[in-house]
């Protein structure tokens, strides 16, 4: 019809209907795109006829448009009957002034072309990464076998040997038997000494820590809220709400900064990013902060009251490469990345099951815990026997002289447990034996008197140092009989003053 | 099981044999190893490369038992250096190891060496790689006792 003809400029397939749905208008694009010549679309009852039933086109859109207004269909494949493969149409209907019905076809099938290749390119890259990472794990253990089993070798051949050796002689009735059986058995224990020196190398080599591993005490309540301040921007472009609660002071963990800032700016990103796809109204997010005491877990929660995370999802979504986001929105590397870095801190990241909106739980050990296993580990892989070495807890509410001690103490040897709040340190007594507590006097909760009668009344006989400024002379001269406290550290102390006074209260014990 | 300490004979005959291993205790042991066996008439040990130069230049070996991790040369180098050298050109190799990896097997072969053993060995091992070397029998077989060389 000569009004429609302006449709035959278009780059869209169009076709017009009546309300019987036979084709009144249709226009170059639509004859290209479906391959149908002018005389088969004057052929046709209805526009329907000219898709295979198998690729059903949305008649209820043209119903529905019948009755007035427009709509959409979803991404569909259409195949049309003179055509040989189908197209991947997106389909609107529209009712025009005149009663007609104007069906529009937007032709994407190139992007989602560009769309299938990308994903499947996408899993290759997920084998070959798959590939590589283990391939990697194999060359570095072919490595480490090659290496270890080159030095194990010699002492190995010389144990062995001395023991054949060892057995000629006993038998035999030459001269000087005794000096060559002494000779033979201290070779055999030289030996195995060099053996287990050697497979302690390697494990100390397994669990060695780079710089980027390195932790320190930290103040959680500053890393979180520096994480916050990273994402405040988002946050407000967007108008989400961003709250956080600490249930107590002095909530501290033995954590790498950096990478636990990481983590929580994922978890901060993620959340912000469902909310605003959802559209949800007054969008919030909240950080809890608490401490668990009966299972020793520090505990930080982020959740939101977006849609959730559907329960098919929740088992994938810290695999790698998992991501629901658009093409070119995410690479699904986030949470796996960020799981991997909650374990090596021994905690755990995992979702859980809520009624509304999605919560992630971090859950990190108390840092006494991780303080005496860490340490305990360094230590043994320098070859130190375990009786040698001396296990000191440190009590104190500051982070920086936690950390200046933990060094200290690393340097000479000893294993480092540090603590900044006076219940968890005796709740850890309980259980563990140390050689010697050093705390801070002046601590909020609990001072060093009230610490040290209870630590006493639980039946902890270890020596106790107070460490406080010279002001405090009076309650270490009081408690000194009353609690047995073995010295005092001034603040602030050089690295001298502190390792003479740790040797000095054990060396006053060992007398005494 | 006990073994027969072999007689003190007239050993003329028999070859004799240089060890070179860094590590002492290790040339200490071989010898021991070997002069119990009483196949060799001489054995010698070393734990430098240039210490076993010398010790060649002294005196004629049959056998040169030398580890491949020497630390200022392979032992595949020594190798070439004492083939090169008067007399030794037609003496025999037998290489020993702390791991044998292709690599390593590889450039061993390639040398011309064609006896291999990797350590930790035996006694038994060997004297019975020695044996099948030299073309000797070998003084532990079950039940045969001492044979004399032909």
């Amino acid at each position: 019809m000569e009004k429609y003809h302006i449709l035959d400029t278009l780059f869209e397939a169009i076709a017009i209907v009546d309300k019987k749905a036979k084709i009144v208008y249709s226009n170059h694009f639509f004859s290209t795109l479906f391959k149908a010549s002018p005389r088969v679309i004057r052929k046709l009852e209805t526009v329907f006829e000219l898709f295979e039933s198998h690729t059903p086109f949305p008649k209820d859109l043209f119903e529905k448009s019948l009755q007035g207004g427009d709509y959409v269909s979803e991404e569909i494949d259409l195949m049309s009957t003179e055509g040989d493969s189908p197209c991947h149409v997106v389909v609107k209907t529209t009712k025009l002034e005149d009663g007609n019905v104007l069906i529009s076809f937007n032709d994407i099938s190139i992007e989602k072309k560009l769309y299938d290749k990308y994903r499947l390119q996408l899993e290759e890259l997920k084998k070959s990464h798959a590939q590589i990472v283990q391939a990697d794990k194999l060359a570095t253990i072919g490595e480490l076998s090659a290496g270890i089993s080159h030095e194990i070798s010699n002492p190995l051949t010389i144990a062995t040997g001395s023991m054949e050796i060892l057995e000629e002689v006993l038998d035999s009735d030459m001269e000087n038997k005794d000096e060559v059986v002494r000779t033979c058995i201290a070779d055999v224990v030289e030996s195995h000494a060099r053996i287990n020196s050697i497979i302690l190398n390697m494990k100390s080599f397994l669990h060695s820590q780079t710089e980027e591993d390195e932790r320190e005490y930290c103040d959680l309540e500053k890393v979180i809220l520096d994480s916050i301040k990273f994402v405040t921007p988002s946050y407000n472009d967007h108008k989400v709400l961003l709250k956080s609660t600490f249930d107590e002071k002095d909530l501290v963990g033995l954590v790498n900064k950096v990478k636990i800032e990481q983590v929580i700016v994922n978890l901060l990103s993620n959340a912000l990013d469902a909310l605003v796809d959802a559209k949800v109204d007054s969008p919030e997010v909240q950080v809890e902060v608490s401490k668990d005491r009966d299972s020793n877990i520090l505990k930080i929660r982020i959740k939101d009251n977006g849609p959730g995370v559907p329960d098919e999802n929740k088992e994938q979504i810290f695999n790698a490469f998992f991501t629901t986001k658009d093409v070119g929105e995410g690479t699904g590397l986030g949470l796996a990345i960020a799981s991997k870095i909650i374990e090596a801190h021994q905690g755990s990241l995992m979702i859980e099951d809520t009624d509304q909106g999605a919560s992630f739980l971090i859950q990190l050990p108390f840092i006494e815990i991780l303080s005496y296993t860490q340490n305990e580990m360094l230590q043994r892989a320098r070859d130190v026997q375990d009786e040698d070495t001396l296990k000191v807890m440190v009590l104190d509410n500051e982070v920086q002289v936690l950390n200046i001690l933990n060094k200290i103490c690393a340097d000479e040897g000893i294993v480092f447990m540090g603590s900044v709040n006076g219940l968890d340190a005796l709740k850890i007594l309980e259980d563990l034996s140390v050689d010697l507590i050093i705390t801070d006097y002046l601590m909020p909760q609990m001072d060093g008197s009230e610490f040290s009668k209870r630590a006493r009344e639980l039946g902890v006989k270890s020596p106790i140092l107070y460490m406080s400024a010279a002001s405090n002379q009076d309650a270490f001269q009081r408690d000194k009989e009353k609690f047995n406290i073995a010295g005092m550290i001034l603040k602030p102390f050089t690295k001298e003053e502190v390792i003479k006074a740790i040797y000095g209260a054990l060396g006053i014990e060992r007398n005494g | 099981m006990a073994v027969k300490l072999p007689l003190k004979s007239i050993s003329s005959e028999k070859p004799s044999v240089l060890v070179l291993d860094d590590e002492d205790k290790i040339c200490q042991i071989i010898r021991q190893f070997l002069i119990i066996s009483g196949l060799f008439k001489n054995v010698v040990v070393a734990d430098t490369v240039s210490i076993a130069l010398m010790k060649i230049r002294n005196e004629q070996f049959d056998l040169i038992i030398v580890d491949y991790n020497l630390p200022d040369k392979k032992g595949t180098n020594f190798i070439e250096i004492v083939r090169k050298s008067k007399g030794y050109s037609k003496v025999k190799f037998l290489m020993i190891s702390g791991f044998l990896d292709n690599r390593t097997l590889a450039d061993v072969m390639n040398s011309g060496v064609k006896h291999v053993l990797v350590k930790p060995f035996t006694r038994m091992m060997l004297i019975k790689k020695v044996c099948e070397i030299m073309k000797i029998p070998n003084p532990y077989d079950k039940g045969d006792g001492l044979h004399q060389k032909n």
